[in-house]
């Protein structure tokens, strides 16, 4: 029986009874990691993996990750094992240590069993600009469709049925967008909720850890593990962590729930429109009180620049540090500055450096009041916006995504310029830092799609509870692309 | 702001350290002809340059500073991902001729 395209806890269950052991998991996974044709992996981790799986500690087997294998996005530092965040300009670099995350699911008995494909750096939403090439959708056998970005390879490989969860990071909504278009739940938890010791920063005030799963309540059994205070990460939050799994079944009646006019009028596809009503219709029936609202449009339009601005100067000030001396892939030159230089051009797409422009231009003295603090100015009034209808609402909830997974033929790799509100506003929840889940809610054209839910700060127990409760009537938990 | 034009964008490739192709200086120049419009979004919206700069998501106070906790990594761990290093030291091009 193939266990790795269940859930957690079914796997968990399974090795309990002694019908599968972590070793046989592991070469299962593995193998199929060597056989996935959708780019999923930058690195196969088969001595590494067999060996943790010979060597787990018996003691912990009640524990639910305990020989559970789990893929890592390349931007996470693993100790011993090449990180290249899918960047040329990282070729051949080996982390000396390994990022809280990987650390915390190592003890609960975890196995990395692989690193994948990204956008490179982080930036970018296609999963189509990392050094490996195009990340493929495993829901699209002709490989015509990207899976979406930046967290590709991470929801390629348990979409694909190779793992049952991944983590990915969350900057604008690169978990949460190929959540919808590879049919997975993707969760980014509060900002500060997670460490992200270990995290390449990309964006420090808008970076999240976050991660795929096949079903919402193995979505709050990893943040159980992963939550709370790391002193190795100072934004780290001193919140207590509760069990997440706690109110996932909670009743529905008396949640108030906004739906945001504005978001919906800019989804293009029907279907996707209708199902999404539907799942409103459900959510009423069941004692919730959901209301249409409106938030300004202007706002709404401005979040892709503002996410922008911020991201790319950010960006430009913290990948100054690779330059190849340290660390990364060394070009050879006359000087210091040629080797720098050398290095940099080399190293870094066309992509990535237009990304840097924008962030040094608005970062210059005679362009930063325009641009970075104007940008800075605009958040606060977006995430005041939102805010204000938090305190009203248990959540936000909207189509993830206003299509399926877009063609790759019709994907650019540079600055997307459609200003489609609904393709780009779940970088809200990255500007005010609220949690936020993506969960699957329907198909079209055999491909799946997604609705996203959002609530207030450190509220994960109620978005999970209402994510939880939609999960059970679109009946779309746990599934995996071919089966 | 003034347009953006070929040489506002070399100063800027100039600082990142960093070159591009005149290929790329065109398409870069498209893009930025786009994120322009974008820009202009922000611009358009009532009370922006009246409000506070966010630097972070949300207010965090911390009001103490943690103990030091020394951590160390071995000479060898610091320098195994410099690709040239003499007697423990990481090599570079001469800085002073």
């Amino acid at each position: 029986m193939n266990y790795l395209s269940k859930d957690i806890r079914t796997i968990h269950n399974a090795i309990l009874d002694g019908k599968v052991t972590p070793l046989d998991l592991v070469i299962e996974a593995i193998s199929l990691a060597k056989k996935d044709n959708n780019n999923a992996f930058e690195y196969i981790c088969e001595k590494e993996a067999i060996q943790k799986a010979k060597s787990l500690d018996k003691n912990k087997i009640s524990k639910l990750l305990y020989g559970i294998p789990v893929v890592i996005k390349d931007n996470y530092a693993t100790k011993d094992i090449p990180t290249t965040a899918s960047s040329n300009i990282l070729n051949g670099y080996v982390p000396v240590f390994s990022s809280e995350v990987v650390t915390r699911l190592e003890n609960e008995g975890a196995i990395v069993i692989g690193k994948s494909t990204m956008d490179e750096l982080a930036m970018g939403g296609t999963g189509t600009n990392g050094h490996l090439g195009i990340t493929y959708n495993p829901w699209d056998k002709s490989h015509t469709h990207i899976i979406g970005g930046s967290s590709s390879g991470s929801a390629a490989s348990v979409s694909a049925g190779i793992v049952p969860f991944s983590i990915g990071s969350d900057t604008g909504d690169s978990v949460r967008k190929p959540a919808s278009y590879a049919g997975l739940v993707g969760l980014k938890p509060t900002w500060g909720r997670i460490s992200r010791y270990g995290l390449f920063p990309f964006a420090c005030s808008l970076d999240h850890v976050a991660y795929f799963t096949r079903n919402v309540f193995d979505s709050a059994c990893i943040l159980n593990v992963l939550a709370g205070r790391d002193d190795k990460d100072f934004s780290s939050s001193f919140k207590e962590v509760e069990d997440y799994t706690k109110q996932l079944d909670n009743p529905l009646l008396g949640k108030k729930i906004a739906v945001i006019k504005e978001i919906n009028d800019s989804v293009s596809s029907q279907t996707i429109k209708e199902q999404f009503n539907k799942t409103v219709a459900f959510l009423r029936d069941n004692g919730a009180v959901v209301d249409e609202i409106s938030i300004d449009q202007k706002l709404l339009r401005a979040i892709y620049s503002t996410y922008i601005i911020i991201a790319s100067a950010e960006a430009t000030s913290n990948y100054a540090s690779l330059d190849g001396i340290k660390f990364g892939n060394r070009i050879d030159g006359n000087s210091y500055e040629e080797v720098v230089k050398k290095t940099r051009t080399a190293g870094f797409s066309a992509y990535a450096k237009r990304r840097f422009v924008i962030g040094s231009l608005s970062l210059l003295k005679e362009n930063q009041n325009e641009l970075f603090l104007r940008a800075q100015k605009c958040r606060r009034l977006i995430v005041n916006a939102f805010n204000k209808v938090f305190e009203k609402y248990d959540a936000i909830y909207a189509p993830a995504s206003p299509t399926v997974a877009p063609l790759i033929k019709t994907t650019k790799v540079q600055i997307d310029n459609d200003s489609l509100i609904a393709d780009n506003y779940m970088a809200f929840a990255n500007l005010g830092g609220f949690p936020s889940i993506t969960i699957p809610i329907g198909f079209c054209d055999g491909l799946p799609f997604g609705g996203n839910l959002t609530a207030k700060p450190f509220d994960e127990s109620n978005l999970l509870n209402i994510a939880n409760e939609l999960e059970k009537k679109t009946g779309l938990a746990n599934i995996v692309a071919g089966k | 702001m003034k347009d953006v034009d070929i040489n506002t964008l070399k100063t800027a490739v100039d600082r990142l350290m960093f070159e591009l192709t005149d290929e790329e200086y065109s398409k870069l120049l498209e893009d930025f002809k786009i994120i322009m419009e974008h820009i202009n979004f922000i611009s358009e919206i009532d009370g922006v340059d009246e409000a506070e700069p966010m630097t972070f998501p949300f207010e965090v106070s911390n009001s103490f500073l943690r103990e030091d906790v020394p951590h160390n990594i071995s000479t060898t761990d610091a320098l195994k991902n410099s690709n040239d290093v003499e007697d423990n030291l990481i090599v570079v091009p001469r800085v002073i001729k």
